[in-house]
This record gives structure tokens, sequence and C-alpha cells, in this order.
């Protein structure tokens, strides 16, 4: 009788800890999102004259 | 005491003095707030309205786990589409009232070149894929978005960047452009619990309830049997 209830005590410990485990190892652990708004100017086509003072050094 | 006609005179003086002083301040004030004089906001100059663009405004959204248990895999996605305002409308704020300008266009560069979009990810110790640059076709009012697959191997803090290039291949042919629309910073932190990843935990988890359930609920399973062997052993009325 006292064999059986420490089993049954093993078990249920048993049973607890792989239920923490399942449950650390399903939850759904969430998503991070970023959304920015990129105007038309941002998609322009590049231009030359706008590297030729960064070339020359005249900027700043 | 002054003469009569002293004072009246006086008086006309300080009231015409007082009047072009009131005058002067008002045309300064009137000034200040004309529309002439107020420099509008968000109107791109008139250089950059000659140079072709894609004629809409977009929207780019960057989607990914900021935990992830180590040896899991997880998506990353990025995402082009168009906003839904389309349009560029200058705005301008002239004494606390807001004042609406012309809608701003550009010469359509869907009209000139073939636009393609390229992305990529640069983040280091992680399984990624697809691990090299991927390109698409981007077309007047359709979305692009791109998806890696990121999984990783060790717990840690993985830091990246998603990275998104337009490029612009002329229809008439000749050389091509390309330009860099945006370079994101994303962070990833891999997780575990007592040194387990997420399958073996998981795995471990599944194992053990079905052990521990058999160890304490033996009773429970022969308590039913006997029940059952007790009913079919009753007499039938």
């Amino acid at each position: 009788m006292k064999a059986r209830n420490v089993r049954r005590l093993v078990g249920l410990l048993i049973v607890l800890i792989s239920l923490t485990l399942l449950c650390w190892g399903l939850w759904p652990l969430g998503e991070a999102s970023r959304s920015l708004l990129i105007a038309p100017t941002q998609m322009q086509l590049p231009t030359p004259e706008g590297w030729l003072p960064a070339l020359l050094g005249l900027v700043g | 005491m002054l003469p009569k006609r002293l004072r009246q005179v006086g008086m006309i003086v300080v009231a015409a003095a007082l009047l072009a002083w009131a005058t002067a301040c008002s045309s300064r004030v009137a000034s200040r707030f004309s529309p002439a004089a107020t420099t509008p906001t968000s109107v791109p100059p008139p250089s950059v309205q000659g140079i072709p663009a894609v004629a809409e405004t977009r929207r780019l959204t960057l989607e990914w786990p900021p935990t992830l248990r180590a040896g899991d895999s997880d998506t990353i996605r990025l995402t082009l589409e168009v906003d839904a305002l389309g349009k560029l409308t200058p705005t301008a704020e002239v004494g606390g009232h807001e004042v609406g300008g012309e809608v701003v266009t550009f010469p359509n560069l869907y009209d000139t070149h073939n636009v393609w979009a390229e992305a990529w990810l640069d983040i280091a110790g992680v399984n990624l894929k697809p691990d090299e640059h991927v390109s698409q076709p981007l077309l007047p009012g359709q979305s692009v978005t791109f998806y890696w697959s990121v999984q990783p191997e060790k717990v840690g803090d993985y830091r990246g960047t998603a990275w998104l290039k337009l490029h612009f291949i002329p229809k008439a042919g000749g050389e091509s452009s390309e330009r860099v629309i945006s370079a994101q910073r994303l962070e990833i932190r891999a997780v575990n619990l007592l040194g387990m990843g997420g399958a073996p935990a998981r795995l471990l988890g599944g194992v053990g309830l079905l052990l521990g359930s058999l160890l304490s609920l033996d009773g429970l399973v022969e308590w039913g049997w006997k029940r059952l062997q007790r009913r079919k052993s009753l007499p039938e009325h």
C-alpha cells in the first residue's frame, strides 16, 4: 500500500514536470512588427548630380 | 497752461503718430502670416519633382519573431505594399489653419523603366533560408512580399539588418540604376529551458506525461476494469 502511494506520487510529479515542459515548448511567443511609409521621393531615379558634391567634397 | 489751440494741435499730432505706428505694426503682422512668406512643409523642391519616381506611396512592413526557442524555426516577412492614401499631397500650416496644396505628381517611372525589388537579410549565427539576395518585379498597384526562415541553433542574442533595394532597368535599354530604400535593424533572442531547446523539451514533456499517467493513474484503470466486469456479471431483468 505504501509502495503504491509512493508510485502514484512519483507519477504525479512526473506529470506536472512534463506539463511544464510541454507548456514551455508549445507556448506561442508572439511577433514584432515595424511599419514605414515610403514616399515617392524615396523611390526616385538616383541622379548623378546628387553624387557630384560628395565626390568633390563640396558638402559640409 | 498751454493755450487751447496749441493743445488741440498737440492732440492731433499724437493721434496721427499713433495711427501711423498702428498701420506699420499691422502691415508687419500681415506679411508674417501671408501665404507667400510661409515655407510650406512636405513639398518637394521643383528639381525633385522633375525626376521620374514610383508614383505611389508605399508602406514597408517588417515582421519577425523577437524570441525563439533554440533549435526552433520561424518566419521573417518583409512586405512592400501600396499605401491607402496613394498620392502625395503637400500641406502647409498658416496661422494655425491647414492649407491643402495640389497633388504632387512625378513622371511615372513605370512608363520608362522595369522596377525590381531586391531584399536580403544580414544576420550572423543563425540558419537563414534563403541566405542570398531575393528579387521580385515591382508592378504598379501590386505588393511584394519576401519570406525568410530563421533558425537559431544556440542560445543568444542575434542582431541583423533587413535590406530593401530597388533596381530601375530602362525599357529602352541602357544602364540600370539602383537605390537602397530601407535598412531596418532587427533582434532575435534564442532561449532554452534547463539547457533544452524547443524540440527536446516537447519530446521529453510528451514521454513524461505518458509515463507519469501510467504510474499515477493505474489504480483508475484497474477500478474502471472492475466496474465493467461487475456490470457484465449482473443478471439482466
